[in-house]
């Protein structure tokens, strides 16, 4: 196998062989152990994984090699194609199964048991295998055959209910909550997953053994929404829908995550900021330290206000600096690609050019999330074209060019 | 032989703090490892002293209210009982230790030497400043795990500044992301990235110790809360790169795959909603079935996924008169029957209160305090099929109250004796 490890050095997860078997749910998972160092294959049906048809695609022009989607969430593995359904199929799932320490699947409830996988099956016949199962509900219970997806996981996780716009004037909503986008319960599955499979592999230090997790969308999603539930189950709160900052906007009608005090230093440092460009009118009166106070309607009303004449004095980026250098904890809202010439972030590895030699240039990918050299986070190289890997892994497990060619003569690869 | 949970025999010396700290080693104490969390009482967690708190039983039960929730600190009879403390610190071991006090110092060095890992999410200098940068961590114990947090990392130009939840999301683009295409973007209606950020760090901490396991040598991880955000940004960084284009919001449609209709709908009730996802054509088929064929199903502007998805401001229209006064829970149920992805929206009651599979996967999970009345607290939301982690961690108890067990690590950990412990709480320094 040719060596994947571009940044020279050794990483955690060196070794470890994944084969995901899994469909959109599962790859940022597998794309995260990618990232720590393993070697991740994924496997997909001959004509190319369902995931390649999600957008955007590359200049807008849809086709199983544009989906900007397939490539940002299966950077570094190797593609393989493969037809589980087809018995000669099967024979090879089996043959690459006995190679891995790590499967991500997501079949569902009974679908590995279908084919002659289930848990106990692949516990015997590799009893190292760690088998990571990432379903919409999870592999029973009174909803394990309800149909999902992310808008649903999100729904029932509580991340949609405290998302939206403030009511009416009337008091009454005149819009419904508002959901995240970009599929945050498949990351929330992928990075859950990930933990997951780092302990099982410590796990599988001691006792030699491997285990099957199960990893639901809706469960994921429910462990999302900070201390939300133990605020309802300690206290009786239920969470009520909040914009995640105020209706304003800055001096180049940019819009600034404003934090007005939080806890009460912060407020103390919000005034001292507005009082050095002698804009703090009222706020240095005592009452307003109380939270209370500042929670009243109309209090509120009239601090947006102080705040808003504060903010259209400045632009966006320099109220971040001003604010930070005060210790008042503000930053710009920033669309993803704005930060790509900061000094700060890009440096810093958060971003990483990838070549895609088909169509002559490089993309930028979002990188790593910390800084570490003993521990750096792998990159590259980019997704899999389909089949792309098909010679090199297949060959690996004993295959010859015949047999491969038979193979995809019967439509098993 | 029994089993053990996977962390089992890892010692983790616990700096953090907030959210965005403190549940990052929670996850680390849920897999088994043994978290010593740290704390002094001269600064102390704000979310100690943030409500709500603990109802002690002489007060009765805790009023229901709905509230857009939020943290301020509060003057309070005791820090032990606020519930967001108790619930992201349950299952480790509390000290007092100060680490601004020479002795202080030398303690921590006598741990250090005991432990696997340090971590922390105070300002980037802070350890330093007490003397215990990374080189020091590995002066005392060669092989040492240091991950460290601060809100943008420590290398940098931004080294100093700080981030909430909130800043960090808005910093990276994830805020920008959510909302109605015509308004402001609304975001998140939490910290997304105090719950995001400690995935990392779990990470970063569990691969540093195979790291460790493999090279014989100590990690220094460099994290912060604003850095794993942007992974979480979806295609738009390469989108922009491929395309020059931006993500455009889109409210609650699907951008990216044809679904329609994929919507949030009204239901009877003040702040009732049902969203439903049709993502193909056997779910419409299914819906429209469930709705009783009505007449406008039937129009060619309805007649394909894509037409439903060229109509949508139509067809969410249509769909909202259908739901509008129903009953959400049973319209779930109803559709979901009858193969339509469908879902109440769940407020955090009906998550605890009705919510069947979390229960069925005994998702909430009792566990013992010294000072409140037993309560329950967020378990692990994977199942294995090994011994299952558990928010009880290594204590087998819920949160320590502040320093509750300065006598076992102090005494027992560390073999100091009952009269040293005295002096030196006496001294100021545990």
């Amino acid at each position: 196998m040719e060596p994947l490890d571009i940044n020279g050095l050794a990483s955690p997860l060196e070794g470890i062989r994944v084969i995901e078997l899994a469909d959109a749910r599962g790859e940022f998972c597998g794309r995260l152990l990618g990232n720590l160092g393993a070697q991740v294959v994924k496997v997909e049906p001959p004509g190319g994984s369902s995931s390649r048809e999600i957008g955007p695609f590359y200049e807008d022009t849809e086709g199983p090699e544009r989906s900007i989607y397939w490539w940002q969430y299966n950077i570094g593995k190797q593609g393989v194609t493969l037809d589980a359904s087809k018995p000669e199929g099967l024979d090879l799932l089996g043959k690459l199964l006995d190679t891995a320490d790590v499967l991500i699947e997501s079949y569902g409830p009974g679908g590995l048991e279908k084919m002659g996988l289930g848990w106990e099956a692949l516990h015997k016949r590799n009893p190292r295998l760690i088998v990571l199962s990432v379903s919409d509900f999870g592999l029973d219970g009174p909803w394990s055959d309800y149909q999902g997806s992310d808008l649903i996981a999100l729904s029932l996780g509580g991340l949609v209910m405290t998302a939206g716009y403030p009511p009416a004037p009337d008091g009454h909503y005149d819009t419904p909550p508002i959901a995240p986008q970009m599929h945050q319960s498949w990351h929330l599955v992928g990075c859950i997953g990930t933990m997951d499979i780092l302990a099982a592999m410590a796990s599988r230090d001691h006792s030699g053994l491997g285990q099957r997790i199960d990893l639901s969308l809706h469960a994921a999603a429910n462990n999302c929404t900070e201390n939300h539930l133990s605020w309802y189950m300690i206290g009786g709160m239920i969470s009520a829908r909040k914009p995640q900052f105020p209706d304003l906007f800055t001096g180049d009608g940019k819009y600034m995550q404003v934090m007005l005090g939080l806890f009460r230093d912060e407020w103390d440092r919000v005034v001292a900021l507005y009082d050095k460009y002698d804009m703090a009118e009222d706020l240095k009166d005592p009452k307003y330290a109380d939270p209370t106070y500042r929670r009243q309607p109309a209090v509120r009303e009239h601090i947006d206000t102080v705040t808003q004449t504060f903010l259209a004095t400045h632009n966006a980026e320099d109220i971040f600096h001003i604010a930070q250098a005060n210790g008042v904890i503000w930053a710009p809202i920033r669309e993803p690609h704005e930060s790509f010439d900061d000094p700060h972030i890009g440096p810093r590895g958060n971003f990483t050019e990838l070549e895609h030699p088909e169509i002559g240039r490089s993309i930028t990918y979002a990188h790593s999330p910390w800084v570490s050299q003993q521990m750096p986070w792998r990159t590259g190289p980019r997704a899999p074209r389909v089949g792309e890997h098909n010679d090199s892994v297949y060959g690996e497990l004993g295959l010859s060019a015949d047999d491969l060619a038979s193979l995809k003569a019967v439509g098993a690869i | 032989m029994t089993p053990s949970l996977p962390l089992a025999g890892v010692r983790v010396l616990d700096f953090t703090w907030l959210n965005a700290g403190a549940k990052g080693t929670r996850h680390l104490s849920v897999y088994g490892a043994e978290l010593i969390h740290l704390e002094w009482k001269g600064k102390l967690d704000a979310l100690r002293t943030n409500p709500p708190f603990h109802t002690m039983p002489e007060e009765g039960p805790p009023e229901a209210n709905v509230g857009a929730g939020g943290y301020e600190a509060m003057n309070v009879a005791s820090v032990n009982r606020a519930a967001s403390f108790n619930n992201n610190h349950s299952g480790k071991w509390g000290i007092g230790l100060n680490m601004r006090h020479p002795k202080g110092k030398d303690l921590f060095r006598k741990l250090v030497k005991t432990a696997d890992a340090v971590v922390d999410n105070f300002t980037a200098a802070t350890l330093a400043d007490w003397g215990f940068p990374f080189e020091e961590l590995e002066r005392v114990k060669p092989d040492i795990i240091y991950v460290q947090s601060p809100g943008f990392g420590n290398q940098g130009p931004y080294r100093d500044y700080r981030t909430y939840g909130p800043t960090a999301a808005a910093i990276a683009g994830l805020t920008s992301q959510v909302g109605l295409p015509d308004r402001y973007p609304c975001g998140y209606g939490f910290s997304f990235m105090d719950v995001c950020a400690p995935y990392f760090n779990a990470m970063a901490v569990m691969a540093a110790l195979r790291q460790r396991n493999r090279t014989g040598k100590g990690v220094y991880v460099d994290l912060s809360q604003a850095g794993p955000a942007f992974l979480l940004t979806g295609t738009s960084i390469p989108e922009w790169s491929a395309n020059g284009t931006p993500y455009v919001r889109t409210g609650n449609r699907s951008p990216y795959s044809p679904v329609a209709p994929h919507g949030i709908y009204r239901c009877a009730g003040e702040e009732a909603w049902l969203s439903i996802a049709c993502s193909t054509e056997a779910h419409w088929q299914a819906l429209v079935e469930a709705m009783g064929r009505p007449k406008w199903t039937g129009e060619p502007r309805f007649a394909s996924l894509e037409q439903r998805c060229a109509n949508q401001d139509d067809l969410d229209g249509l769909m909202e008169s259908w739901t509008q006064d129903k009953e959400r829970y049973s319209l779930m149920e109803q559709l979901q029957k009858v193969g339509v992805p469908a879902a109440a929206c769940q407020n955090t009651r009906d998550r605890y209160e009705t919510d069947p599979q979390l229960k069925h996967r005994d998702y909430f999970v009792t566990v013992q305090h010294s000072e409140v009345p037993e309560y329950p607290v967020e378990g692990h939301p994977s199942l294995f099929s090994g011994p299952q982690p558990t928010p009880r961690g290594t204590t087998g108890w819920g949160a320590a109250v502040y320093a509750e067990h300065n006598s076992h690590v102090y005494g027992e950990l560390l073999g100091l004796d009952e009269a040293e412990m005295t002096a030196l709480a006496e001294e100021g320094v545990i």
